[in-house]
């Protein structure tokens, strides 16, 4: 009869557990006590022993995955022994049931072998229901003990497959690439522990990936924005309407974007896009993470309604109620850290847009003219980041300097 | 109208208002008459309707169980009480082979209208001749009703209509139960056999059970209710007739289940009720179904070990978070 090897529940609040490595391997011989594999938790790193003399039969929970506690990770038994077709293992009386790493199965008849070898695990109250709702169990994994699969998880999967696009990734990514796995770094004193999960998730991956594919060069540049704040409070007093430094910086640069259709394109393999529109990416930050949702066609949009709209993204951003499409088809992406004093700094670009503006704090700045004669001016630096790949420094510069330009002659972002 | 009484006054009550509602009624068993009974339930009896309706009997279970099946047969009701349940074993013949059976191997022309009230349960420091809970032994029998109420009310309105009812009836009582004082309408009434009741509504998950364990299971639903775990509980009351519409309703709308009683696990009638839900109601499942029972060992003596021996609210916490996985 060959036997579970179960995840086991280490301490209370353990609820899963992640396989990290496998020591031994499918057809290796293990003795009670061998070290088999070693599981991670949200706190720390530990080994599973076998409980059985036998031979590996089958590895059920691959590396990397999260398995729920008394969840299947293999099978131990005799070579040549067909494993995976016992019926879920007898619930232990509540006297008896101790947090056993291994419960024998109970399976006196071998059942038939199931197409893969192993058997779904799932509550009849389940598949009831995920016939009933077409809901394809295979690749789900169950909540209930020993990883069966229980209503409330086809209830979650459908759930899931609706929300789905809400899930993806800020932008359309070229197939992010999962973070590296955790090394099992040894803990200090004091350290708390979570999960890397949800939007850190999606943010930790697609800088990852951005990070490691693209070779980046950050330029900066300093704009006089003395004539774009006092243009700023003269459209106050003209139309009464207060628009931000950042409104007028969106403006400006999906104007000068227009004109340097070059910097909007995308790196594809062995393609380059050159992309129509000008689709504005706003960087927003959250208490989460961060979100990109994206002004589609900027350059066409008046100062009031690209205003409008950034306002309004921003807010439903922070308020979780952004819809997919929102947050995808960028061309372009903004950053602006300006308003936290930051100097300059060198974004990361939010692929597949091929660069990115960050825009740093405005400062005073003492100057001297044709004279000799001392004075004060406003000064921001724009930090752009270009994807070297598809942009080079000179044709980057220019556009720079153009938004400089721009900037420093405001009537002209309106005109 | 209501009024707070021992349950041990309520079963009391009901043999009172039967023996003065029907001349037939009769009770017999051992210190029942001069003693006025263990626990004190028939203490008064003999005096108000005197020695051929209140009799005592010496240490022969068998012997007058015999004598009341016998006058049973003849149209008389009497109401027999075994001092413990355990008894039962001594009295097999005429309860189970004689009792049990007459109805249907005479083809109707002779009934058993008897009640046989046992007093069942651990917890007494009876020892392990005198605290079981046999209710898989009497539910075995084809031919006997059994019933096994938790609260006074209860009791008193199921002894009424298990006296008044034609078949032979068992009737569990849970020793610890007795000095329990609860509410009970001021008025006459009775309750049908056969007709389970939700104690404690709830969604998540059913206990089912039945005598004293309706109470640790509703201290059990109160502590899980502080962890977000919502508890039904439904107390079988009768559990022959079984009110299989109640289980199908309660365990459809919940889809888990444990089942809690005294009994020693292995063969116990809540081992039955799991099958029966499982024949069939396997497609409204969501978890195995979870027996909560005593050990399969002989009740213990010490009290330490009596009292890990039967579930207790604890035991009931912790096997509701085991079948919902949390």
């Amino acid at each position: 009869m060959a036997f579970e090897v179960l995840m086991p529940q280490l301490g209370l609040t353990m609820e899963e557990g992640t396989v990290s490595e496998w020591k031994k391997h499918e057809g290796d011989a293990v003795k009670a006590g061998d070290v088999i594999l070693e599981i991670t938790t949200d706190k720390l790193t530990n080994e599973v022993t076998s409980e059985f003399d036998g031979t590996l039969l089958k590895i059920v929970a691959q590396e990397g995955e999260d398995v729920p506690v008394k969840g299947l990770l293999a099978y131990i038994g005799q070579p040549g022994e067909a494993v995976g077709g016992s019926a879920p293992a007898p619930a232990a009386a509540p006297a008896e049931a101790a947090p056993a790493a291994a419960a024998p199965a109970a399976a006196p008849v071998p059942a038939p072998a199931a197409v893969n070898g192993s058997r779904i695990r799932i509550s009849p109250l389940a598949r009831k229901t995920a016939a009933k709702l077409g809901v394809d169990y295979s690749h789900l994994s169950g909540s209930g003990s020993s990883g069966r699969i229980t209503q409330k998880d086809i209830l979650a999967a459908v759930e899931a497959q609706k929300n789905a696009p809400a899930e993806a990734a800020p932008a359309a990514a070229p197939a992010a690439k999962p973070v590296a796995k955790s090394g099992g770094l040894e803990l200090m004193e004091g350290d708390t522990v979570v999960k890397l999960a949800g939007m850190r998730k999606v943010v930790a991956e697609r800088m990852w990936a951005s990070h490691n594919e693209i070779p980046p060069v950050t330029q900066n540049i300093k704009v006089d924005v003395t004539a774009l704040m006092k243009f700023r409070k003269m459209l106050l007093a003209e139309t009464g309407k207060k628009y931000s430094v950042n409104d007028l910086i969106l403006k400006a640069t999906a104007k000068c974007l227009r004109q340097h259709p070059e910097m909007l394109v995308s790196y594809d393999g062995d393609r380059i896009i050159q992309r129509a529109h000008v689709n504005l990416g706003v960087a927003v930050a959250l208490d989460a993470g961060l979100i990109v949702p994206v002004i589609r066609d900027a350059d066409k949009m008046g100062l009031d309604a690209l205003s409008a709209a950034a306002k309004d993204l921003a807010a439903r951003a922070k308020e979780n109620k952004l819809t997919p499409d929102e947050y995808k088809g960028s061309t372009f992406t903004v950053s602006n850290l300006g308003m936290f004093g930051i100097e300059t700094f060198t974004p990361i670009i939010n692929q597949p847009d091929a660069a990115i503006l960050g825009v740093c704090a405005i400062a005073d700045e003492l100057d001297m003219d044709e004279e000799g004669k001392l004075f004060k001016k406003q000064v921001m630096r724009l930090s752009v980041t270009l994807d070297h790949r598809l942009l080079d420094g000179a044709v980057v510069a220019k556009f720079e300097m153009d938004l400089r330009d721009l900037l420093q002659n405001p009537m002209q972002i309106v005109l | 109208m209501s009024k707070k009484i021992t349950i041990s006054k309520a079963i009391g009550e009901a043999l009172h208002e039967e023996m003065v509602r029907d001349e037939k009624v009769f009770i017999i068993g051992e210190d029942m008459a001069v003693m006025g009974n263990v626990f004190a339930i028939t203490k008064g009896f003999l005096e108000e309707f005197g020695p051929n309706r209140v009799i005592d009997t010496p240490i022969s279970e068998e012997g007058f169980c015999g004598m009341a099946v016998g006058a049973a047969m003849r149209g008389m009701r009497p109401v027999v009480e075994l001092m413990y349940n355990d008894f039962a074993t001594v009295a097999a013949d005429p309860l189970l082979n004689q009792a049990a059976k007459m109805r249907y191997m005479t083809g109707g022309q002779a009934t058993v209208p008897m009640v046989l009230r046992a007093p069942m349960g651990a917890g007494r420091r009876n020892a392990g001749q005198h605290s079981q809970s046999l209710e898989n032994l009497f539910c075995h029998f084809p031919g006997l009703k059994v019933v096994a109420p938790c609260t006074a009310k209860d009791a008193k309105g199921l002894l009424k209509t298990a006296i008044r009812d034609d078949d032979p009836v068992i009737f569990l009582e849970h020793k610890l139960l007795y000095a329990r004082k609860e509410e009970i309408p001021e008025e006459e009434y009775t309750i049908p056999l056969g007709l389970a009741d939700v104690k404690r509504e709830g969604k998540d998950l059913t206990v089912i059970t039945w005598s004293r364990e309706v109470n640790f299971a509703l201290e059990a639903a109160k502590t899980l209710e502080a962890e977000g775990i919502d508890v039904e509980v439904l107390d079988l009351r009768s559990l022959v007739p079984l009110d299989w519409d109640a289980i199908v309703k309660s365990v459809s709308k919940t889809h888990n289940v444990i089942i809690v009683s005294e009994e020693v696990k292995r063969g116990s009638y809540a081992g039955e009720l799991s099958a029966q839900i499982a024949e069939e109601l396997f497609d409204e499942l969501d978890a195995p179904v979870e027996r909560v029972c005593g050990l399969n060992i002989c009740s213990p003596f010490s009290p330490t070990l009596e009292d890990e021996n039967f579930p207790h609210p604890e035991t009931i916490v912790k096997a509701v978070k085991h079948v919902l996985n949390k």
